[in-house]
């Protein structure tokens, strides 16, 4: 992996889902970081530099909705970009709101191809609004 | 109130006796009466009432009729304190008084109104006339009879006014027939009384003049002619002897064939007083020119003297025959009438007769008692027409005395030998004077024995009427069943009353068991409806439950399906993107496994769809968006689909491409997707073309997607959107798919507010149309933040 390679934290707590995710991404040239839950994704969040999350809504010990709100609060991370994976059978006003909150939302099962151009499309602009490569 | 009542209606009855007439202090108190229980207007009415006759001096048939409005009035004012027998007399008043005036007025002794014995006798007319129409008026039926009162029935009030009209009317008419026929045997007795005074006043009169006449007649028959004109001196010596003898004359005077005063006595100082008597003349006296005409002696009518009194005269002459019978002259003697007035005088009594004297020429010579005066003439009037027309039997007449018209009994008697008529006539109200007594008295009698005998009714129906109170008592309170006969027992009802309180008894025990029953029955029910009530609160909780499972269900199915299905298609992809050769087989093996991981996908996302519309479970949202932009959108989507079928797809904007609406994107995108991709599906070649347009009025987004395939059948229009219905057609079959497809699309277009429809080309190809209105229903909820779309999220 390139040095200035962009890194993204994917939250999921699917290990197969982690890990196809996480190969698929690494093909395209992506580094990848995941955690299985909110909590770890979080503790992930304070020591690395992330340039992109990638959350799944359901997950054990903090939810996609927790992490994005953790996100949101830090005034360092506010401008992250988040993709939120949802399974699309949450009609909850959370959901709602936590898919509101994020700048996308993905619902399973994704189009692989259309996941990696939206993963593109946010890398690039979060890039263009002057996030310090790594 | 009812103290009141009394007082004022009974001052309406009897206050003619108290006062003069209906007097002003009787007009202020029915003022005050009105005032206090109708208004100021009837009030003044009523006291207009009661002044105006004052003023105005009107009699029958006013005072009647003012009564009558008083009756009306006090009536109404008594209707509000609802007495219904005081109402029902004031109201009887105003009918019975006139009536009792205009039917009995020549039935019932009425005397004179401004008589004394009038004030007696109104009140009794009064009274007569409320027994009068209470005997008409309880013909009919009582809640009409009465307008008045408007109130129910009660016993004793019907029984006292049946009493009251019905008892007494034996007594009322008895007393009455008796009094009538008082009535007449009293006038009856009073003409002969009249007549007899009459005639012997004229014989008293008569005799007065023969007195008179036969002193003359003697006297002329004495005088030898011609000895007697030759010596004037010896003849007024004899006249002056009569005078002085008789002492009925005023003169006495002998006068010759020409009229020429012979002799005149008294002599003396009255010849001075007449100093042209010798040329006295008195031929054109009738007292000469009759006795010379006729040679018969004479009785003059009235006339005035020609001496210094100018007194009134009656003259008796007598002719003074020669021998050969033929009259030379007269002898006169002049009587003044008051003589015949001291005999008037005498012959009547009292000041309730009076007596006339008229001659053959109507002139009145006496009275005593009339307003005429002696010498009036009575030629043309009533009197004068009465004397000249009617007999000796003695009528009643009005005439007038004073200035008032005033009732006699009034006779005339001739005096034949004399000419004149005597009138005697006989105040009628004397005349019926113990009439009226009688009457007062009579009915007086019979009212208190009505009273007293209704009085003695009314204690004797005290027991009944305490026994019905007791028992009304009885019924009305609680009727304890162990002690309803014993209750019973203490009243002391008579014999009559007791299977009433027998009946009473059973019925009032039976609707305490039916009570009862009644309460037990509620109580019964009472817990019935809890019971169910729990029973239906449980059941609902687990329904709930039920629902929350349900819920829950579909969420973790969804979750647990999409999650492997993620992995699949994600490792899929990855073995794809492994820069490795692959064999053949490898290859297709892959796009075996993304296809049909894809078709899994797709029935499964259709699946949960479905079962999550069916459960209520989807909310549409709410954001803007450009219709343009979608439509670009779902054609790139179906881009590579439609390359390898080999047809044209084509997107036609019918509004302009800035234009924006209000939706959910996600689910227009799904519906034009799944509608689009039905057309790529079936049509084999041609085109596909997807359009939206707008309308206004009402303000709706158009899509719609027509191809070349096909089509439907135009039966089945409608059943394509059924869940589960697939085309029967090969080729159809061969695409697979579950059949919800349009069902789901359906659904969502509805959800979003809008409608969809397939429409019949004439087998030119399928063409669905669906809109979405201008507003979005209310419950989508507009996710802050996200108003520009999300490029390329769609399902698949």
């Amino acid at each position: 992996m390139p040095e200035n390679a962009p890194l993204i934290l994917l939250a999921e707590d699917d290990r197969n889902i982690r890990e196809t995710t996480t190969d698929l991404l690494s093909l395209c040239g992506i580094s990848v970081r995941s955690a299985p839950t909110g909590k770890a994704a979080r503790a992930l969040l304070e020591r690395e530099e992330i340039d992109l999350l990638i959350t799944d809504l359901v997950m054990p010990e903090g939810d996609g909705a927790w992490l994005l709100e953790q996100v949101r609060s830090r005034p360092t991370k506010r401008h992250l970009p988040v993709i939120l994976l949802t399974a699309h059978a949450d009609t909850t006003e959370q959901a709602t709101a936590a898919k509101a909150r994020a700048d996308a939302y993905l619902t399973k099962p994704f189009d692989p191809d259309h996941f990696i151009e939206t993963v593109r499309h946010w890398l690039e602009r979060s890039r263009a609004a002057g996030a310090p490569a790594r | 109130m009812a103290g009141l009542t009394a007082l004022a209606i009974g001052a309406n009855v009897f206050a003619p006796v108290l006062f003069a007439t209906h007097s002003l202090i009787l007009g202020v108190v029915f003022y005050w009466i009105a005032l206090r229980f109708t208004g100021p207007l009837p009030a003044l009415i009523v006291l207009a009432g009661a002044i105006v006759p004052l003023a105005v001096k009107w009699g029958q048939p006013f005072s009647p009729l003012l009564m009558a409005l008083e009756g009306l009035l006090v009536g109404f004012a008594w209707r509000r304190g609802r007495n219904p027998i005081l109402a029902d007399l004031a109201f009887w008043g105003i009918i019975g008084t006139p009536a009792s005036w205009l039917i009995f007025r020549d039935v019932f002794p009425i005397p004179e109104p401004s008589s004394q014995q009038a004030l007696w006798v109104q009140p009794i007319n009064g009274l007569l006339a409320v027994w009068l129409a209470i005997l008409v008026l309880e013909q009919f039926p009582a809640t009409s009879a009465t307008p008045l009162a408007g109130r129910e029935r009660d016993f004793r009030s019907v029984l006292l006014r049946r009493y009251v009209a019905f008892g007494t009317l034996p007594v009322v008419v008895a007393t009455l027939v008796a009094v009538r026929s008082f009535e007449v045997r009293s006038i009856e007795a009073a003409r002969e009384t009249l007549r007899i005074a009459a005639l012997n006043l004229a014989g008293a009169i008569e005799r007065q003049t023969t007195e008179a006449r036969s002193a003359v007649n003697e006297f002329a028959a004495r005088q030898r002619d011609p000895a007697w004109r030759e010596d004037p001196a010896a003849l007024e010596r004899a006249l002056d002897t009569l005078h002085a003898r008789s002492g009925l004359f005023v003169t006495l005077l002998a006068a010759d064939s020409n009229g020429r005063i012979i002799g005149m006595a008294p002599s003396g100082p009255r010849r001075e007083r007449m100093p042209d008597l010798p040329e006295r003349r008195v031929s054109d006296r009738e007292y000469f020119r009759e006795p010379m005409t006729s040679g018969q002696s004479h009785v003059s009518g009235v006339f005035r003297g020609r001496g210094f009194g100018r007194d009134m005269l009656i003259a008796v002459s007598a002719p003074v025959m020669n021998d050969e019978g033929r009259p030379t002259g007269i002898i006169e003697g002049s009587l003044l009438i008051g003589t015949l007035e001291e005999v008037l005088r005498r012959g009547v009594d009292g000041k309730n007769v009076r007596a006339l004297l008229s001659d053959q020429r109507l002139q009145v010579i006496a009275q005593q008692g009339f307003d005429e005066a002696p010498l009036q003439n009575l030629k043309g009037t009533s009197l004068g027409n009465a004397i000249t027309r009617s007999g000796s039997s003695p009528a009643r007449v009005t005439a007038n005395r004073g200035g008032k018209r005033v009732s006699f009994l009034s006779t005339h008697i001739r005096l034949p030998g004399l000419g004149w008529t005597l009138t005697l006539q006989r105040e009628w109200s004397d005349v019926l004077r113990p009439v009226v007594e009688a009457y007062v008295w009579s009915l007086l009698i019979a009212i208190t024995t009505v009273l007293v005998a209704s009085l003695f009714t009314t204690w004797s129906l005290r027991d009944f009427l305490r026994a019905w109170r007791d028992l009304i008592a009885f019924s009305r309170a609680p009727a304890v069943q162990s002690d309803l006969l014993g209750d019973s027992a203490r009243l002391d009802l008579p014999q009559e009353f007791s299977e009433l309180i027998r009946n009473l008894t059973l019925m009032a025990n039976r609707l305490e068991s039916e009570r009862r029953g009644r309460e037990d029955l509620l109580v019964r029910l009472e817990t019935r409806v809890k019971e169910r009530t729990a029973e239906l609160e449980r059941a609902l909780v687990l329904a709930r439950a039920a629902e929350r499972t349900k819920g829950v269900f579909l969420a973790t199915v969804s979750h647990e399906l999409r999650t492997p299905l993620t992995a699949i298609l994600t490792g899929v992809k990855l073995l794809r993107m492994i820069p490795v050769a692959r064999t053949e087989s490898e290859i297709r093996t892959l796009a075996t496994l993304e296809n049909s991981s894809r078709a899994l996908m797709s029935v499964i996302s259709d699946v949960l769809d479905y079962s999550r519309l069916e459960a209520g479970a989807i909310r549409v949202e709410a954001a803007t968006f450009q219709p343009s932009a979608v439509l670009t959108s779902v054609a790139s989507i179906l881009e590579p689909e439609v390359q390898r079928s080999g047809l044209a797809l084509r997107t036609r904007l019918g509004h302009p491409a800035e234009l924006e609406w209000r939706g959910d994107v996600q689910r227009l995108k799904q519906v034009l997707l799944n509608l689009a991709g039905n057309a790529v599906k079936f049509t084999t070649t041609g085109s596909v073309e997807i359009a939206s347009w707008k309308t206004d009025e009402p303000r709706r987004l158009w899509f719609a997607v027509t191809d070349t395939g096909p089509g439907i059948p135009p039966g089945q229009l409608e059943s394509v959107f059924e869940a589960f219905v697939q085309l029967e057609n090969n080729r159809v079959q061969s695409q697979g798919g579950t059949g919800l497809g349009l069902s789901i699309s359906r659904r969502l277009v509805e959800l979003m507010g809008g409608g969809i429809r397939a429409v019949d080309t004439a087998g030119r190809g399928a063409r669905f149309e669906f809109w979405l209105p201008e507003t979005p229903p209310a419950g989508g909820v507009t996710p802050p933040g996200a108003t520009s779309e999300i490029p390329g999220a769609r399902e698949t």
